[in-house]
């Protein structure tokens, strides 16, 4: 059974804004092993990269632990593996050509290995969905997009490295009994909406910080998935209705509460 | 015309070398310090892929790669050896084909594995629109790794790529040296349709399951 209900549960990358939206969503209902490349003693007292109103990781105390782990390193990220009943890989690098290979394709190539020798039965797996690419190939002239649509990253650094990372955790996936669920992500922003934002409109794959938390508290606790590897659009339902987003809810049991009409609706 | 063939430490680039070297003028780089192969009078060099100076010094004058490394990469030993597999044929196929684009070098041949489609039963008729089927394992999955960054790039539009599959070089169940090398020449000279994606991917196979 890959549902987990409870128990211990491993994140990689938990120092970033989405790794502290994920702590602060299952601390209550998880003992968390958080890990990062870098301690989470200093990240906690430092304002988020993504600006004062990101969420900044939380420095939990026992029983839940905190780790300096570098995805990169198989025995770091199997030894922080040990003992758990889930993962969670929200660990990215996004423009430095050796470590975007390293974390997010190396990185996830390691945490899928570890998660099938440790026996771990689900693992949940990020990475971005880029609206727009540059190319002709992309999804930006579309609509009704949905999640299970072949990504084409072209040749962004970013986009391709974590594609490639999102193949390998396919493979495992879909060779090594490993149930993975892979949360795609666009834009995020604070569920609060300020009057000076009224009315300015927002992106089409949008989620509040505090629905991206509540999102792998209902991916650890869905039931079994119909294949080995589902992909999820995380994302706000839009009125534009270029992407989907009724998968997550049907599958998952998760659908966004935060749906930001006061930024697509005229200001009176 | 002249080729920048990667992979010229190992056997096939060696046999792809020697074949060649009459017909194109080959720069011929590998990992090895010193190739062990017979290059038929192709200047060797060692090259890390994964530097972009030292890609893009090497495409000077270069009007086609012919990128042989992900069929038969060197394998190291040792704890880290599968993640520096993994990231040496992926990141190093993604400098070498971005810098292809950056130098308007028109087209890329990439020699893949064969092997990525044999976990399908024995008495599937598989082609080359089937999906490739990696173990989860960097010596299988790199490869793939190298298909899919070339496969990507090509599709902004900038860089042809022929992607063969061969099999392991002469044996009974693989690919001919002879049918490498004019598959290859033929990657090399075929007129492309000249559509916005511009990603061809041929089975080179001589006997066994996969032979057409």
């Amino acid at each position: 059974m890959a549902t987990v209900q409870e128990g211990k549960v491993v994140i990689f990358g938990a120092g970033g804004p989405v790794g502290a939206a994920a702590i602060r969503s299952l601390k209550d209902h998880y003992t968390l092993r958080c890990t990062d490349v870098r301690p989470l003693e200093e990240i906690s007292q430092e304002e988020s990269p993504q600006g004062p109103r990101a969420p900044v990781a939380e420095l939990l105390e026992s029983p839940h632990e905190n780790c300096v782990v570098d995805v990169a390193v198989y025995e770091q990220v199997l030894e922080a593996c040990q003992g758990m009943d889930a993962i969670i890989n929200v660990s990215v690098v996004r423009p430095h050509p050796v470590l975007a290979f390293s974390v997010n394709m190396v990185g996830a190539y390691n945490v899928a290995k570890a998660a099938a020798q440790c026996g771990v039965k689900r693992l949940i797996h990020t990475g971005p969905f880029h609206t727009t690419l540059g190319h002709n190939a992309d999804y930006w002239n579309d609509a009704g997009v949905v999640d299970d649509v072949p990504l084409h990253p072209g040749g962004d650094l970013y986009a391709l490295t974590k594609y490639l990372g999102g193949e390998i955790t396919r493979t495992f996936a879909q060779r090594c009994s490993l149930e993975v669920l892979t949360f795609l992500y666009c834009g995020f922003r604070p569920a609060e909406i300020l009057a000076e934002e009224r009315g300015k409109g927002v992106g089409t794959f949008t989620v509040s910080w505090e629905d991206t938390g509540a999102a792998f508290l209902c991916g650890l606790r869905a039931p079994v998935m119909p294949n080995p590897y589902e992909v999820f659009f995380i994302a706000s339902p839009s009125p534009a209705g270029q992407f989907r987003v009724d998968k997550a809810k049907r599958l998952l049991g998760w659908e966004a509460r935060d749906t930001f009409e006061e930024l697509y609706r005229m200001r009176n | 015309m002249k080729l920048l063939l990667t992979g010229a430490d190992r056997p096939l680039g060696g046999v792809l070398c020697r074949s060649l070297a009459a017909k194109y003028e080959i720069a011929a780089v590998g990992e090895a310090e010193e190739t062990g192969e017979e290059l038929g009078g192709c200047s060797y060099r060692s090259t890390d892929l994964c530097d972009p100076a030292g890609v893009k010094d090497i495409l000077d004058g270069v009007e086609r790669i012919v990128h042989t490394q992900p069929f038969d990469p060197l394998v190291g030993t040792g704890a880290q050896a599968e993640q520096e597999l993994l990231d040496r044929i992926a990141r190093g196929t993604y400098v070498l084909a971005m810098a292809a684009v950056e130098a308007r070098i028109g087209r890329l041949v990439l020699i893949s594995q064969m092997a990525l489609m044999q976990d399908y039963p024995d008495d599937y008729i598989v082609a080359e629109t089937w999906a490739p089927l990696p173990r989860a394992e960097a010596e299988s999955l790199a490869p793939h790794m190298a298909e899919l960054v070339c496969r990507e790039i090509a599709r902004q539009g900038q860089l042809e790529v022929a992607c063969l599959r061969f099999g392991s070089l002469d044996t009974g169940d693989g690919t001919t040296a002879a049918a490498a090398v004019t598959a290859v020449v033929d990657a090399l000279t075929r007129e492309e349709p000249g559509r916005g994606h511009s990603w061809g991917l041929h089975h080179v196979v001589s006997g066994g399951r996969f032979a057409r």
